[in-house]
C-alpha cells in the first residue's frame, strides 16, 4: 500500500518537473536545434539569447511590470480583504464576487474588453495600460491569501492590543500586519508570476517598445525553434524556483498557502 | 466613594436587551465578580467597562473620571480575555512591554518594568519563550502580568481560566488573588462557575437577563438569597411556593400548601399575611431525622431516589401526605455513616432549622421570568 503510494506521489512530481528538466537540458545543447538526447554540451544558446534584444527587451519590460503590479495589487487587496472581513455592508458578497472574477473570465476576453477601454477612455501608453491589467488579473490571488490569513487570525488580539493602549493604527502595525505576513508575502509571489507569466491579456496591450518576455518568446517561435528559447526559459524558471525558495526560508510560504 | 462607578447602563440589540439598567459600585482594590449563565450579561457589562461595546444609556466612571465614552485604549484598563490574546509573533517579554511601548515608556524602565511584572507572576527567565512554547498556566500568567505592567486603574478579567482543567483553575485562581492583593487593583472577573466567584470574591454580583440579582459578599449570596434566581443558581434546590400564616417579630409561620413551616423574618422585608413568598432550602441543610431543639420544619417522607455524587448523596424525599412533592436532600458520607444509608423507599423523617428557610424578595406569580426555576 505505502509502496503506491511512493509510486503515485513520485509520478506526479515526475509529471510536474520533468518537463522543466528537460528545458533545462535542451538549452545546454551545444547542436543547431533543439534535439534530444544531447549530442553534446554548451552554454552558447544563453549567450545566443541575451544577444536577443527583443528577449532582452521583454525581460526588463516583465520584470518592471511584475514588480509594480506587485507593489500596486498587494496593498489595494490588503485593504479590500480588512473591509470585507471586518465591515458589513449592503452588496458585500457582490463585491467579493466582482473581485474574485479576473479568475473566472478567461484572459483573452480580459486583455480585449481592456483593449477596447482603454481606447475609449484614450489611455495610448501601452505600460500604463498593461500595468492596470496585470493589476487586475493578480488581484484576486492576493486577495485569497490575504482573506486566509485573515480568517486564522484572533479578532480579540486587536481587542487586547487596543485595551494596552494601542491606537487602531499601530494595533494594525504592530499586531495585524506581522500576523498577515504569510499571507502577504504568498500573495506577492503569486501577483508577481502571475503577471510575468501572462500572455493572453498582455497579448492585446502591448506596443512595439514594451512587449512582455512570454510574448517576445512567442514570437521568436514563429520563425522557428532554436535552443535559445529553452535558454531564456531555464533562466525564468530558475530566477522563479530561486524567488519562492528565497521567500520560503525568509517568511515561510507553506504556512501561508498551506 | 465607590472607585469604580456603572450607573444604570443599558444595551439593547435589535429586540433584546442585554443590559438593563445595570448599577454597580466597586471600591478601590475590591475584588467583584460577576456570575450568572450565558447570556446574563456579565461578559456585556465587563466589555462595557472596558470600552469594547458602546452603551445606549448610561454612565462608566473609573475613579472620578466619566469614561463613557472614552475609547478603549485611553480608558487605562488592562484586559485579561478568554482565550487570552497573547500575540503568538512576539516573545514573553515582548507581549508583556507591549502596553508600555504604546505608552512610549523609554527602554530602559521598559525592560526593568518588565521583569518585576514576569518575576511577579514567577516567570523570571521566560522572556525569549514564544507564548505557544508555554503550557496552560503559564500563558494565563503571561496575560496577567501583561495586563498589570502598565498599571491599570482597573483590572477585568473575562472568564480566563474556563479552559484550564480544575486542578490548575484552583491554582490560578489562588495566585490571581495574591497577586491582586499585593497589587492593590480594583479588579472585576466574571465567571459562569459559582465555586470560583465564591472562591475569589470580595463580592459576587449575580446576573440573569441583563439585569443585576444581587450584590453581596460570597456568603451571603449563597446561604441569604433574595430571589428565586439566586437560590437555584447558587445550588438552593429546594424552592417552595408558601403563603404566610402569621407573621411576628420572631417567627414567620409559612404554609407550604397544607404543610405548616417556620422561618425566620427576613431583614429589611415586610411580609403580610395572607402574602404569597418564595421560600428556598439548601438541600445540605435538610437533615435525615430531626433536628435537635425543634419540632417544628419535621416531614414524613419516603426517599424515591438516591444519587451519589462522590464526595456527597443527594436523596429525592417524597412526602408522604402528598407523593407528588419532594425534597432534595444533600447528604455527607459522614452524615450518612452516622444516620445509616438511606435506601430508595425507606421511609425517613426530614427535618431543618427556622434560620435555613429563606423567604425571597419574588412572588410566586414571577415564575413565568426567563430562567426561572422549577418551583414546588
Amino acid at each position: 500500500m505505502k509502496a503506491v503510494l511512493v509510486a503515485l506521489v513520485l509520478m506526479a512530481y515526475a509529471f510536474i518537473f520533468a518537463p522543466l528538466l528537460v528545458v533545462v537540458v535542451v538549452s545546454l545543447n551545444g547542436g543547431t536545434v533543439a534535439s534530444f538526447p544531447i549530442e553534446s554540451w554548451s552554454f552558447r544558446w544563453y549567450g545566443a539569447a541575451f544577444a536577443n534584444a527583443s528577449f532582452l527587451n521583454g525581460l526588463w519590460t516583465s520584470t518592471w511590470l511584475a514588480v509594480s503590479c506587485t507593489i500596486v495589487a498587494m496593498p489595494l487587496a490588503l485593504m479590500a480583504a480588512l473591509a470585507l472581513s471586518k465591515v458589513e455592508f449592503a452588496g458585500k458578497s457582490a463585491v467579493e464576487a466582482l473581485l474574485m472574477a479576473p479568475l473566472l473570465v478567461p484572459g483573452i476576453v480580459i486583455g480585449i474588453a481592456l483593449l477596447l477601454s482603454a481606447s475609449l477612455i484614450e489611455v495610448r501608453n501601452a505600460p500604463m495600460r498593461l500595468l492596470a491589467a496585470h493589476v487586475l488579473i493578480a488581484l484576486p490571488y492576493c486577495l485569497r491569501t490575504i482573506t486566509a490569513s485573515l480568517a486564522r487570525m484572533d479578532g480579540s488580539l486587536i481587542d487586547c492590543a487596543m485595551s494596552l493602549g494601542a491606537s487602531r493604527w499601530r494595533a494594525f502595525i504592530h499586531v495585524t500586519v506581522p500576523l498577515l505576513r504569510p499571507g502577504i508575502m504568498a500573495g506577492m509571489i503569486f501577483a508577481f508570476l502571475q503577471s510575468f507569466g501572462d500572455v493572453p491579456v498582455s497579448l492585446f496591450l502591448t506596443d512595439a517598445r514594451n512587449n512582455t518576455l512570454p510574448l517576445a518568446i512567442m514570437a521568436y517561435l514563429e520563425y522557428g525553434v532554436d535552443p535559445s528559447v529553452a535558454a531564456m526559459s531555464s533562466i525564468v524558471t530558475v530566477s522563479s524556483l530561486a524567488l519562492a525558495v528565497g521567500l520560503e526560508r525568509l517568511v515561510g510560504l507553506r504556512r501561508a498557502v498551506g | 466613594m465607590s472607585y469604580l462607578l456603572i450607573d444604570q447602563i443599558t444595551k439593547t440589540y435589535g429586540e433584546t436587551r442585554a443590559l438593563d439598567e445595570v448599577c454597580l459600585e466597586v471600591a478601590r482594590g475590591e475584588f467583584v465578580t460577576l456570575l450568572g449563565p450565558s447570556g446574563c450579561g456579565k461578559s456585556t457589562t465587563l466589555r462595557a467597562v472596558a470600552g469594547l461595546l458602546d452603551v445606549d444609556r448610561g454612565v462608566i466612571a473609573i475613579d472620578g473620571r466619566d469614561v463613557t465614552r472614552v475609547p478603549i485604549n485611553d480608558r487605562n484598563i488592562g484586559m485579561v480575555f478568554q482565550n487570552l490574546a497573547l500575540f503568538p509573533h512576539m516573545t514573553v517579554a515582548e507581549n508583556v512591554a507591549f502596553g508600555l511601548r504604546m505608552r512610549n515608556v523609554p527602554r530602559s524602565e521598559r525592560s526593568r518594568r518588565v521583569s518585576e511584572a514576569l518575576a511577579m507572576v514567577r516567570l523570571a527567565g521566560f522572556d525569549d519563550r514564544y507564548p505557544h512554547q508555554l503550557s496552560g498556566g503559564q500563558q494565563q500568567r503571561v496575560a496577567i502580568a501583561r495586563a498589570l505592567v502598565i498599571n491599570p486603574g482597573v483590572l477585568l478579567l473575562d472568564e480566563p481560566f474556563s479552559a484550564l482543567d480544575r486542578k490548575l483553575r484552583e491554582e490560578m485562581q489562588i495566585e490571581l488573588r495574591q497577586i491582586t492583593r499585593r497589587v492593590g487593583i480594583t479588579s472585576i472577573f466574571v465567571t459562569h462557575d459559582q465555586e470560583e466567584a465564591l472562591t475569589l470574591s470580595d463580592r459576587v454580583v449575580v446576573m440573569n437577563g441583563g439585569r443585576v440579582e444581587q450584590v453581596g459578599a460570597p456568603d451571603a449570596i449563597y446561604s441569604r438569597p433574595e430571589t428565586a434566581f439566586v437560590a437555584d443558581f447558587m445550588g438552593a434546590r429546594n424552592i417552595l411556593a408558601c403563603r404566610i400564616v402569621r407573621a411576628t417579630p420572631e417567627e414567620v409561620e409559612l404554609d407550604w400548601n397544607g404543610v405548616s413551616l417556620a422561618a425566620l423574618p427576613p431583614r429589611n422585608q415586610w411580609h403580610a399575611v395572607d402574602q404569597r413568598v418564595l421560600v428556598a432550602l439548601r438541600p445540605e441543610l435538610v437533615c435525615i431525622g430531626s433536628v435537635e431543639g425543634t419540632t417544628r420544619n419535621r416531614l414524613a417522607g419516603q426517599v424515591a431516589a438516591r444519587i451519589d455524587q462522590g464526595g456527597f448523596i443527594s436523596l429525592i424525599v417524597s412526602l408522604v401526605d402528598d407523593p407528588e412533592r419532594t425534597l432534595t436532600v444533600r447528604q455527607s458520607k459522614l452524615d450518612e455513616t452516622r444516620n445509616g444509608r438511606a435506601a430508595v423507599g425507606d421511609p425517613v423523617t426530614v427535618s431543618w432549622s427556622a434560620a435555613d428557610l429563606v423567604i425571597l424578595r419574588d412572588r410566586p406569580r414571577d415564575q413565568d421570568r426567563v430562567g426561572s426555576p422549577a418551583v414546588n
